[in-house]
């Protein structure tokens, strides 16, 4: 199976790998397991001020930080990855990477802070529901 | 892994189901599955006119209607599975089982019968993840 995990650093991620591990057997002997981690773009006034070359590299360097733990969790556990970032709007580029990379499944964290949280999901947890066709994982 | 799939007879359970025995993990003979449905209770002011004998046999009828094309499907394969249903309210039914059962996840479509099949999300789905720590398996 080809199973997207969507990755923003947060508790939540944390807990979406464990589970990935528990259930290895998900991913089968050809499947794939794809990291993506959103970057939110700079906005474009700060852009202007700044060089394509050293926005790309604060994007890296933002992505970095996010996949360097997973990347630690997933070599512990011996499981084969791939790491991929993009810039964009969180919600539009977790669905279009899966369909990319037609994954057969996505994975997600969802933030449930405070009252807020509990009542509602995150909003971007519920707009790729709402936009994406394939099952989702939604962990807490 | 303990497994516990909401089942309400819409497309999305049989959706879900195949999802569940294509995952090779999820659902095997090693694996704990019970197919959960919830009937909605039958107004008391009914209940009164046609006795309690009635509306038991007609719920009976109704959980029967939509475990049993379960229950052929997964004979087929090989899974170890129980199918249980109560009378309630769905939500905080799934809810209520899935912490008695002590079960690892909740499997449910994103949508039911409802009539807003084009809202966002089901309004079960979305009380389950708002209520639930466990998680969440959406179907689409």
């Amino acid at each position: 199976m080809r199973i997207l995990l969507a990755a923003d650093g947060a508790r939540q991620t944390k807990k979406a790998l464990a589970y990935l591990a528990a259930n290895e057997s998900m991913l089968g002997v050809d499947g794939e397991l794809v990291v993506l981690n959103v970057q939110a773009a700079i906005p474009s006034r700060v852009q202007r001020m700044l060089s394509a070359a050293a926005c790309q590299e604060y994007y890296g360097e933002e992505a970095d930080k996010v996949f360097n733990p997973i990347k630690r969790f997933l070599d512990r556990h011996a499981m084969r990855y791939r790491c991929s970032w993009v810039v964009g709007s969180a919600a539009d580029e977790i669905v279009q990477a899966s369909k990319r990379e037609r994954s057969h499944l996505i994975v997600m964290g969802t933030h449930g802070r405070g009252f807020v949280g509990r009542v509602m999901m995150g909003s971007v947890a519920q707009r790729v529901i709402a936009e994406s066709e394939i099952p989702l994982i939604l962990v807490k | 892994m303990k497994v516990l799939l909401a089942a309400d007879g819409s497309k999305f359970t049989k959706k879900a189901l195949t999802f569940l025995v294509a995952s090779n993990s999820l659902a095997t003979a090693d694996d704990e599955l019970i197919v959960f449905h919830v009937q909605d209770p039958v107004s008391p002011h009914i209940k009164n006119k046609l006795g309690s004998a009635e509306v038991e046999a007609y719920q009976l009828g109704q959980a029967e209607k939509v475990l049993k094309p379960i229950k052929t499907f997964l004979d087929k394969q090989a899974v170890s599975y129980r199918c249980v249903w109560v009378v309630g309210s769905a939500a905080s039914e799934i809810i209520r089982v899935s912490k008695k059962e002590r079960v690892q996840m909740i499997v449910m479509g994103a949508h039911g019968h409802g009539m807003l099949v084009r809202a966002l999300m089901g309004s079960v789905a979305q009380r389950v993840m708002a209520d639930c720590d466990i998680p969440v398996l959406m179907v689409k």
